[in-house]
Parts: C-alpha cells; sequence; structure tokens
C-alpha cells in the first residue's frame, strides 16, 4: 500500500472511531462512496481494533528482563553465584526455614563454585543477608577451617563501598556457612557475556571502582586470590562491588588439580604454579579482568589447565586489546600489559597505582577516596619512562632529557597537572631557585645541589575534607597555596648519604653552615626557605635583613599583610623574627601566616604556613603517629642529581 | 529528572555532545536513575527475582546508552527517545538470539505456536512485532514512535505526548490506531503475500 493510499485509509479509521458503533456503517457509506476497498480496510481495521484491546499490553520490561537473565544464566549456571531466580525445588533449606535461630531462609539464590548462596533474613539485626554454605572439603579440614575463620575475621572489618561486606561465619547442623551483604545486582561475567565489552568511559568508571575496592581490601593485609568477573557485582546502582575475597581460593586451594580447571583463567602465573602470593598477584588477575572489562575478550582461552599452564609458562602475550577494539586508549592497553607481567616486581605495586594510570585518573582523587596516602610514586604511577628517575643520567642526555622527562610527569602521569599552572619548566625554575639564593645573601660557588618535585598531600587533602563540590580541585588553578612545588637545595660541599637513603628535600638533614633549601610554586613564586646560618657567631647581635627581599619574591601584596608575633621557633639560629598574616585576594576565606627569620644580614627562614599545616609537636599531631609517619612518606623522593 | 531539573539534564547532554567528559560523569547516575525509575514502574517488584532481573535490564540498558555518542542526545526528551530504542534493541536482540538457539538457525518464519515462551509469548512473536512495527514507520513514522515510546520506552500517555511534542489526546487516538494496525499485521502474517497493506 501507498503511503498516501495508507493516510487515506487511516484518516477515515480514525473518523469512524469517532463515531458511535452503530453510526460507523452510515458513515462509512458516506465517506468511501464507491471506493469499495478503502471500505474493506477500514472494516477490518475497525474489526482488528475490537480485538486488540488486550493486545501489547504485555509488560514489555519483564519480557526483556527475563530474556536477559536466563540467557545469562545459562553457561554461567554450573558454577556462577548468580543472583537470580533459581529453582528452590532441590535446595537444602526452603523458605521460611530459621537457622541457628537467626537466619530465616527467604530464597535460593544460586549455586555458587562453593555451594548453595541463599536469600535470608537475619532476624537479629534486621537485615537481608546473603548465606554462603562452604563445600565439604573446607568444613572437613580442621587446619583450613581455622584459617578460614581467621580470614573472615579480618575480611569482616573491611567496609567499603566497593566491596561486598562480609558479616560472619556460622555454623548449622554441622555445615559451615559465611553471611554477607545482600547485594540487589548481578555478577559483572554475566553482563559481560551478554553484552561484550563494555562502553569505554563505563569501563573505566568501573575499573576505578574495581581499585578502589580491591585496594580497601589489601589495606586490611587481606587478598582476594581469586578475582575474577564472576566475583564482582554490579549492584542496583551500576556500581561495583568485589565479592568473596580471601574465600573461594581458599576452597579451591584445597580441591584436586582437576576441579581447579573451571576457574584458574584468572590466576596469577606464580599462583598456577603454587608459589606464595602477594598482592600483586591480585593485580595480575585484576589485569585480565580489565582486559575483559575493556575488550570483551579473555586474554588468554585455553581449553584445559594443562593448556593454561603452558601458555602462562611460555613467554606468550596475550593478544593486544587494540587489536580487538581498535579505538581503545592506549594508556589503557599499557596498564593492563604492566598488570600482566609475569615477574610480579614488574607489575604496579598496588591497585590504587593501577587507577591512577587509567585515562584520566586523578590519582589524589583515587588514593584518597581508598583511603591511602597519595605519595609521590603514586602520583607518578603511570608509565615508567614518563617518571622522574635518579638513574637518568644527566650528565650524558643533558638538560633536554630532563626537560622531556619532566613534561611526560605531567602531561602522562597525573591529572593534577591539569588544575596546577605548569608554563615553567623545571630549568626555569632551578635557575630561579638558584638565582633566589644568591639574592638572599648565600653566594658562594655549591658543591652539590639538588632539585625535584614535591606534592602538599596535606593541602590536598584539607581541599577534600572541606570542599564537597566534584569541581573542587580547580581551587589549585591559582598555584597558590600551592598543591604540586618545586624544590631545591644546595650544598658547599657534597651531599653525605653514606649512612644510607637517597638524596632528597630533606636526606641528609640540613647540617652544613650555607646548606640551603628552598620551595617555590610551580610559577617560581618564594614558598619556603630554610638556610643553615655559620657556625661562628657574628659580631653584632643584631640583624639588619630588609624582610621585604622575602616577601617581594612570594608574590604575594605586601600592603596586604599584616605584622604579627612570631608563633613557630626557626629551625635555624637566628638573630631576628617576623612574621605576618594575611588571605589570598582570589579566596579570601583562605588565610595564611608567614613566619621568616633571619640571622645578622641573611634570612634562614621563611614559610608560609596554612591551616592545614601543623607544628610537629602539635598535640592532635602528636597523638596521631600514623600521619606523622604519612607525612614523611608523602614528601617527594622524585629528584635529580645535579652536577655529580 | 529524579534529581536534576529537565533543563540542567538537557545542558549537561549539551555539554556531552559538544566533547565535555565531565558531564558525562554528572549524567551517568542520573541516567542510571532515570532508567530504573522506569524500569520499575514498570516491573511491579513483588519478588527478589524481578528486583534483580530489573537491576540486570537496567545494567543493560544503561552500557548500551553510554555507548552511544553523545551528540545524539539532545534534550531529556531525545534520552527518553534513545533509551525507548534501546529497550526496544534488547528484547529483539534476545528473542532473537533465542529464536536462534533453540531452532539452531536464524529464525526468520513467525510460529505462533511455539512452545517456549516468553511472559506468555514466544520469542518469535516479539521479532514479528518489531517486523510490524518497521513497517508501520515507514508508512507512518508518528505511529511508530508512539508505539516505541510507549510500549519499549515505558512512558506514559502525557510523557509520550511531551517527547513528540502532540497533545495526550492525539497520542491516545494514535495509538489505537497504531495497535489496531500492529495486531493485524501480526495475526494475518508480516510476509508480503499475506500483509494485505503491504499490497498496492
Amino acid at each position: 500500500m501507498k503511503p498516501d493510499r495508507w493516510r487515506e485509509v487511516d484518516e477515515v479509521f480514525a473518523a469512524a472511531l469517532e463515531r458511535a458503533p452503530q453510526d460507523r456503517a452510515a458513515f462509512l457509506d458516506e465517506a468511501c462512496a464507491s471506493d469499495r476497498e478503502l471500505r474493506r480496510e477500514v472494516e477490518k481495521m475497525l474489526a482488528f481494533d475490537q480485538q486488540a484491546e488486550d493486545f501489547i499490553q504485555t509488560d514489555v520490561f519483564h519480557v526483556a528482563a527475563q530474556l536477559i537473565t536466563e540467557r545469562s544464566d545459562e553457561p554461567a549456571s554450573k558454577k556462577s553465584s548468580s543472583f537470580s531466580s533459581h529453582s528452590i525445588d532441590d535446595a537444602r533449606f526452603i523458605p521460611g526455614d530459621v537457622l541457628a535461630d537467626r537466619y530465616r531462609i527467604v530464597g535460593l539464590l544460586g549455586r555458587g563454585g562453593m555451594g548453595e548462596v541463599y536469600r535470608a533474613d537475619d532476624l537479629k539485626l534486621k537485615q537481608p543477608v546473603a548465606l554462603k554454605f562452604l563445600p565439604e572439603s573446607l568444613t572437613a579440614n580442621g587446619a583450613a577451617l581455622a584459617r578460614f575463620y581467621r580470614e573472615v575475621s579480618v575480611a569482616r572489618q573491611i567496609s567499603h563501598r566497593h566491596v561486598c561486606r562480609v558479616y560472619d561465619v556460622a555454623e548449622f547442623a554441622g555445615q559451615h556457612f559465611l553471611s554477607m551483604e545482600f547485594v540487589r545486582g548481578e555478577e559483572l561475567g554475566s553482563l559481560l557475556k551478554r553484552i561484550g565489552r563494555l562502553p569505554q568511559d563505563k569501563a573505566i568508571e568501573v575499573a576505578r571502582q574495581l581499585c578502589a575496592g580491591l585496594a580497601a581490601v589489601h589495606e586490611r593485609g587481606v587478598l582476594h586470590r581469586d578475582l575474577k568477573p564472576a566475583n564482582i557485582m554490579l549492584d542496583e546502582h551500576g556500581d561495583v562491588r568485589i565479592t568473596d575475597f580471601g574465600i573461594a581460593a581458599l576452597a579451591e586451594e584445597l580441591d584436586q588439580r582437576e576441579k581447579m580447571a573451571g576457574t584458574p583463567a584468572y590466576m596469577s602465573p606464580e599462583q598456577l604454579e603454587g608459589h606464595e602470593l602477594t598482592a600483586r598477584s591480585d593485580i595480575y588477575s585484576l589485569g585480565l579482568v580489565l582486559y575483559e572489562i575493556f575488550t570483551g575478550k579473555r586474554a588468554f582461552e585455553p581449553v584445559t589447565f594443562d593448556e593454561l599452564l603452558r601458555l602462562r609458562r611460555s613467554d606468550s602475550t596475550p593478544t593486544s586489546p587494540a587489536q580487538h577494539v581498535p579505538e581503545l586508549d592506549p594508556l589503557i592497553e599499557r596498564v593492563i600489559f604492566r598488570c600482566l607481567e609475569r615477574d610480579p616486581a614488574k607489575r604496579p605495586s598496588s591497585a590504587l597505582q593501577v587507577a591512577a594510570a587509567l585515562p584520566g585518573g586523578d590519582p589524589l582523587a583515587a588514593a584518597l577516596a581508598a583511603g591511602e596516602t597519595p605519595s609521590p610514586e603514586m602520583v607518578a604511577a603511570a608509565p615508567k619512562q614518563g617518571a622522574l628517575k635518579p638513574a637518568v643520567a644527566i650528565s650524558l642526555l643533558g638538560a633536554a632529557l630532563l626537560l622531556l622527562a619532566f613534561i611526560c610527569f605531567f602531561s602522562r602521569a597525573t591529572m593534577l597537572h591539569r588544575h596546577v599552572p605548569l608554563e615553567k619548566s623545571p630549568e626555569v625554575l632551578r635557575d630561579r631557585a638558584a638565582e633566589l639564593v644568591k639574592k638572599f645573601g648565600y653566594t658562594s660557588a655549591a658543591a652539590d645541589s639538588i632539585y625535584g618535585i614535591g606534592l602538599d598531600r596535606r593541602y590536598l587533602e584539607y581541599v577534600r575534607d572541606t570542599n564537597p563540590s566534584p569541581s573542587r580541585w580547580q581551587t589549585l588553578k591559582s598555584g597558590q597555596p600551592a598543591a604540586i612545588y618545586f624544590w631545591y637545595r644546595q650544598s658547599p660541599g657534597s651531599f653525605d648519604v653514606s649512612n644510607g637513603g637517597d638524596v632528597d628535600e630533606n636526606t641528609p638533614a640540613r647540617v652544613l653552615p650555607g646548606m640551603t633549601t628552598i620551595t617555590l610554586d610551580t610559577l617560581g613564586r618564594l614558598r619556603s626557605f630554610y638556610a643553615v646560618p655559620p657556625q661562628s657567631a657574628p659580631a653584632a647581635e643584631t640583624s639588619s635583613f630588609d624582610w621585604s627581599t622575602l616577601l617581594k619574591e612570594s608574590g604575594l601584596d605586601q600592603a596586604n599583610l599584616q605584622p604579627v608575633s612570631p608563633i613557630w621557633t626557626p629551625p635555624h639560629e637566628a638573630t631576628a623574627r617576623a612574621a605576618w598574616a594575611g588571605s589570598y585576594p582570589d579566596r579570601p576565606e583562605l588565610k595564611f601566616h608567614i613566619e621568616a627569620a633571619a640571622f645578622a644580614d641573611k634570612p634562614v627562614y621563611f614559610q608560609i604556613l596554612h591551616v592545614w599545616d601543623q607544628a610537629h609537636d602539635d598535640p592532635d599531631n602528636l597523638t596521631s603517629p600514623k600521619q606523622r609517619a604519612l607525612r614523611v612518606v608523602a614528601t617527594s623522593r622524585l629528584y635529580h642529581r645535579l652536577d655529580r | 529528572m529524579s534529581t536534576m531539573s529537565p533543563q540542567e539534564v538537557t545542558q549537561l547532554l549539551a555539554a556531552w555532545g559538544k566533547g565535555d567528559r565531565s558531564a558525562l560523569d554528572k549524567l551517568f547516575p542520573i541516567v542510571h536513575a532515570e532508567l530504573r525509575r522506569i524500569a520499575q514502574r514498570q516491573m511491579h517488584q513483588e519478588r527478589d527475582g524481578h528486583t534483580l532481573q530489573a537491576t540486570a535490564l537496567v545494567n543493560e540498558a544503561y552500557l548500551r546508552l553510554a555507548g552511544q555518542q553523545g551528540s545524539q542526545w539532545h534534550n531529556r526528551a531525545h534520552f527518553f527517545a534513545v533509551s525507548a530504542q534501546v529497550m526496544r534493541h534488547i528484547l529483539v536482540d534476545h528473542a532473537r538470539a533465542r529464536a536462534r538457539d533453540k531452532r539452531g538457525g536464524d529464525m526468520v518464519q513467525v510460529a505462533l505456536d511455539d512452545v517456549d515462551v516468553i511472559a506468555g509469548q514466544p520469542a518469535e512473536y516479539y521479532l514479528a512485532l518489531d517486523e510490524a512495527l518497521r513497517f508501520l514507520e515507514q508508512v507512518d513514522p508518528q505511529k511508530g514512535r508512539i508505539v516505541e515510546l510507549r510500549y519499549f520506552g515505558g512512558l506514559s500517555v502525557e510523557e509520550t505526548a511531551e517527547v513528540l511534542s502532540i497533545s495526550p489526546r492525539t497520542v491516545r487516538r494514535e495509538w489505537q490506531r497504531a495497535r489496531a494496525c500492529l495486531y493485524r499485521m501480526i495475526t494475518e502474517g508480516t510476509t508480503d503475500e499475506t500483509r494485505p497493506l503491504a499490497r498496492s
């Protein structure tokens, strides 16, 4: 039927519907006149309209959902703990059964690799739980059971939004079972089976959440041992929940090799070979999971366990993910391959490093989200060749390489650079630092000097804790206060590190008269300055130093500074002290306090202090030795040795 | 949508279309919540099985949506239109796979007597419905869109009217005629030989 004709039929049909049924015949006589075919078509439509009342009333969402869950269950039903409806007929317990006087069975959720999984209500805590029954092989082995209880006691302390909570382990009629958080969601495994790979943006989000959850597990000293898509759930909000850490694999360890054949696809080489596992073994499994999320394919497709062993023992690397997905961001491919290094030492050392290395990975956000200290290593977590390494021989490659490394460091390794002004190259900053040191009166030639990049973790934590806005990192844009700062130190003698350790911002300690340390923000404005005064006392006990020399270099408007009483003891002997209070013009709510000290005619101390800077002997500070330790860790160890 | 005004969502969609990735980060949770709302309204949550199935469905719809080019979403109404399309694809893809699994080959024939029934209908029924709808879309695009939005998108008459910028009364009337037409095509068959509407 031609569209014109269709419209004609439809118009008459519409007009007929407007009329009462008994009037329709008369209407059609008139409307169709001699066009008998038209009349026949309209009459048919009217007849079908009568019958179509119940037509397409079916709930299409039910239909689609039913199809989806049935299909994803098919291949996985043997071992998955897929939380979809399962027949209760042959289950051990039926709805209404109460176990251990506490758990009332609601239904069978699935049959996992370990045993049956039930949905139940915890009558004591009045919350829904999932009960996972343990296999006989585990419960029959006293030592393994004891170890399992130990694992659970640690695992139940892990509380993280991307980790499925473990509540307790209990026994009923000789059967041990685990009670854990009931997650309304589905396995990543069945989702991947249905839709193949995830869209890249969502995949990155899932990957980040996975890393954060895994980091939280590792932080407690628990290893997952069996990270795979079937042990990762997407909850009703589409958020990742890691399940079964430390547990599933324990059961499998006890089983025979043949029985393992179904699951070792996600094990690290060291795990397959029975060596001791570390967090980096989980990182390997994470790499395999990421491979699958981003490509929809498994990195290795072994048919048998022996083949898998052979594949892994040989130096065969998986197909490049980009071959499956040509538009894949190269950063993703790189991080996946780093996770899949055969040598654990070459893998990223933490899940947070993996998160940081992902495109757009804000290492600080990732770290802070997981409650870990953002060490500079993590900021530089991305490609090794991009990070500054002391081994880079400046003498051979020259400053150009250093500049290149610096640019790589900021462009690839971190997103922080996007928020911090970085117009000045490290060379420019170094020259400026050396020039300032001279200007402050330390003119004798330096026998040794070194510079690097530091990260003010306390400032970043302050931003995180006080500013809930998603655009909070935008506040770093002004560069002052500095989230990333440049440090430079020089010494009239060689830096002596014979006691061990590397030369860095604080090592070795400043002891030699004439040693100076200066820090600048990324635009080259003075942030702090320290100098060791001469050992022989000056003739006069007075100071003739002009403070404005220092203040001018800080880039702060001296007219807005209020002289106040000094509160912090200078770190070195001083003959004069001064202090000012002020706030930044673009952020009036952010107050600072400047401390300065001079010895005779040279400055020995200058520091801009903020609310997040605590004195080492501050009572709050002393009560938290962990924080103090972390602060030391947070000090940069990214540096280059000069003139060696 | 549930947590933001339609204007804000439209702005985010526009920003995303222009390549602003941070807009997408803000959209993800909203889109997910919106899909969940539609699915929950459609699927009465009387059993756990349904909740969990709905989660799987929402996840899949969401991922398919997220995989689409942002520039395709102009505004909130457009989002509904796209999500209805996605729901339709999900249903049809799975029905086709199901039919293929059972038959061991591509399913073209419509077989209403198939014993393998989903929610009262065999998988093939949904394929036939999709085919009929495709025909309807050709001859009468507006009716086609109304069916897609209402049936596959789960939208109410009022929401459908808003998306298409027509009156709810028009939606009701068009819906009635579209339904009769689809029913006729399904009943009489959708091959050229047996489809009177296609004959000209």
